[in-house]
């Protein structure tokens, strides 16, 4: 009976985790040269990292790059197939931070924040990625250093603050799974492979969407 | 056991629910033309571009706009005849509302859920296979309980050929006429009451020397229509195929016996559901319906008997006889269904005529 209850649990969260789709951004650094432009995609949609709705123009807000010495710059992207694409150039070593929101121009606030965590030049510092500003899931470890079967400590801020909630994590490759993270208790997200990784909660009608990328080598989304 | 499979089958039916979960849906707005548009949970579909399509011009819309912060857009129609209020949230949500206009009024029509396609499909597959693994567990408690008459299906080798032949013609053509009208967004619909037709007719109670089951033509019939043929006809061949119920040869006739009176008790339904639609009328109307669809079938198996199998003759009195509490029991099953229907989606029953009138 108990066994019962685990498939049927099972299944429900398979069944909706394959039906809910969902907003991200995602940015990877070429595999080539330094200062080679890199990739930034808004995307939308059930199968990550691809993208299967092109969200629409008007509810684009916020999107901005962070750079390591804490500067912003905002960018255009444009339309390309079903995701809204940009070039950066990821030029100084650090963390840099790509993100954007969904927000209705009647609206005050965004409906969903999104931010692609990228580490250049194996310059890494935890604690730069964090806004503290609204709802965000932030990794409590060095992305740079990741490699597949490390485990990685990630929280939920609500402004900072660490707030209970449950994180869907959804891997390049692999199956969908769902963590939970308390107060004072980080969750504990297990890396089983190298590729982008999709981090996403859900508190209040807001949502937040993180992504990163785990490399084959211990350079994790490094070059 | 029993427990166990009614256990995995909820949870399959949670899980085709849970392939709704992301839809958005809108209804007609009362005393005035426009649509409310709200997300499955209920919250509202706020600022999200709405376009209006006036009647016989579907490409291009005659107006645009964007609904309020409780997800309201209305606007004010020029000529009678059928409107379509389109609203996209931007995000993959959206939705279409058909709006009739007759006169001063704007008459309801049945909403129009967006599903894509390949969602429908796994929908409708999801339906079918989880019932059909309720079923297996079913069917292998019921071989070790029974081994009984199974009622409403006519086993291979007793008609003779014309009648196969006539069955089968008649039951294309009654297919055909439900493909024609079933739509990508009414296939889980259809689906379903597949299914539940499929369970209902496993689930066997011992009564007196031989055992009853639900049949639920009539509540598959009112709420189909004509798609009810190949709702049936797949759920028939399952059984047949499956478990040796029926037969293939005798798939035309069992599904004409068991379709055709859904068919008409689908436009009874229709036609005196219109002079009212309180609870206690749709139950007694859906109970009387649900109990002559069943009659009907008996009365059509007994004819297919009389005409074809002749040896058989004298069986038929007693089929007839043996479906009376049958017909008790999916009288109820049905009114109430179609009771709870009317609090829930009372759209699926059809227009009332107090909203004809209006």
């Amino acid at each position: 009976m108990h066994k019962l209850g685990w498939w049927s649990v099972a299944l429900l969260v398979c069944s909706t985790t394959s039906f809910a789709h969902e907003n991200w951004v995602l940015a990877r650094l070429p595999k080539s040269a330094t200062n080679a432009l890199s990739k930034a995609q808004i995307c939308c949609g059930h199968d990550f990292p691809k993208s299967d709705i092109l969200v629409a123009e008007r509810l684009l807000a916020e999107m901005e790059v962070v750079g390591p010495g804490g500067a912003t710059i905002p960018y255009k992207p444009t339309a390309e197939d079903k995701t809204w694409t940009t070039d950066i150039a990821f030029d100084k070593a650090g963390v840099w931070m790509v993100s954007f929101a969904l927000k209705k121009p009647q609206e005050s606030e965004p409906i969903c924040r999104g931010r692609s965590l990228m580490v250049v030049g194996g310059q890494d510092d935890p604690l730069r990625y964090a806004r503290k500003k609204g709802l965000e899931i932030v990794p409590g470890a060095v992305l740079s250093t990741l490699k597949p079967g490390d485990t990685l400590p990630v929280s939920i801020l609500q402004n900072g603050t660490p707030i209970e909630g449950k994180i869907a994590v959804t891997p390049e490759k692999g199956s969908a799974s769902f963590l939970s993270t308390g107060k004072d208790r980080p969750a504990q997200l297990k890396i089983p492979s190298a590729g982008a990784y999709l981090l996403t909660v859900s508190s209040k009608g807001k949502t937040f969407a993180l992504t990163f990328t785990v490399a084959e080598s211990t350079q994790g989304g490094t070059r | 056991m029993t427990f166990r499979a009614l256990y995995i089958g909820v949870c399959w039916l949670c899980l085709i629910a849970a392939c709704y979960g992301h839809g958005i849906m809108a209804s007609q707005v009362e005393g005035g033309v426009g649509v409310v548009v709200t997300y499955d949970d209920g919250s509202p579909v706020s600022f999200s571009e709405a376009k209006v399509f006036a009647p016989g011009a579907d490409d291009k819309p005659g107006l645009t706009g964007v609904t309020d912060r409780n997800g309201c857009f209305m606007f004010r129609p020029d000529t009678n005849g059928v409107w379509k209020v389109a609203v996209d949230d931007g995000m993959g949500h959206a939705v279409t509302k058909t709006i009739q206009l007759e006169g001063k009024a704007a008459v309801p029509i049945r909403e129009t859920k967006v599903m894509p396609q390949p969602y429908a499909v796994i929908t409708g597959l999801a339906a079918i296979f989880g019932v059909f693994r309720l079923g297996c567990l079913l069917e292998a408690q019921i071989r070790r309980q029974d081994e009984g008459i199974r009622l409403m299906h006519i086993s291979e080798g007793i008609l003779s050929g014309p009648v196969l032949a006539s069955g089968a013609v008649l039951a294309t053509a009654g297919i055909g006429i439900g493909l024609r009208r079933m739509s990508v967004e009414t296939t889980p619909k259809t689906a379903m009451l597949s299914a539940t037709f499929f369970v209902a007719s496993l689930i066997h109670v011992p009564f007196g020397p031989s055992n009853a089951h639900l049949i639920l033509n009539g509540l598959a019939g009112i709420l189909l229509g004509w798609t009810v043929f190949p709702a049936l006809a797949v759920a028939l061949f399952l059984q047949a195929v499956l478990f040796q119920f029926g037969g293939l040869t005798v798939l035309g006739v069992n599904t004409m016996t068991m379709a055709l009176p859904g068919v008409v008790a689908h436009y009874l339904f229709r036609s005196i559901y219109s002079f009212g639609k309180k609870p206690k009328f749709v139950f007694v109307l859906g109970t009387v319906l649900g109990a002559a669809t069943v009659c009907l079938s008996g009365i059509l198996l007994t004819a297919a008997l009389a005409w074809g199998g002749r040896p058989f003759l004298n069986v038929a009195a007693g089929i007839v006889a043996a479906h009376i509490p049958i017909m008790i029991a999916d009288g109820l099953v049905t009114g109430a269904a179609a009771t709870f229907i009317l609090k829930i989606r009372p759209d699926l029953l059809g227009p009332s005529r107090l909203e004809t009138a209006a």
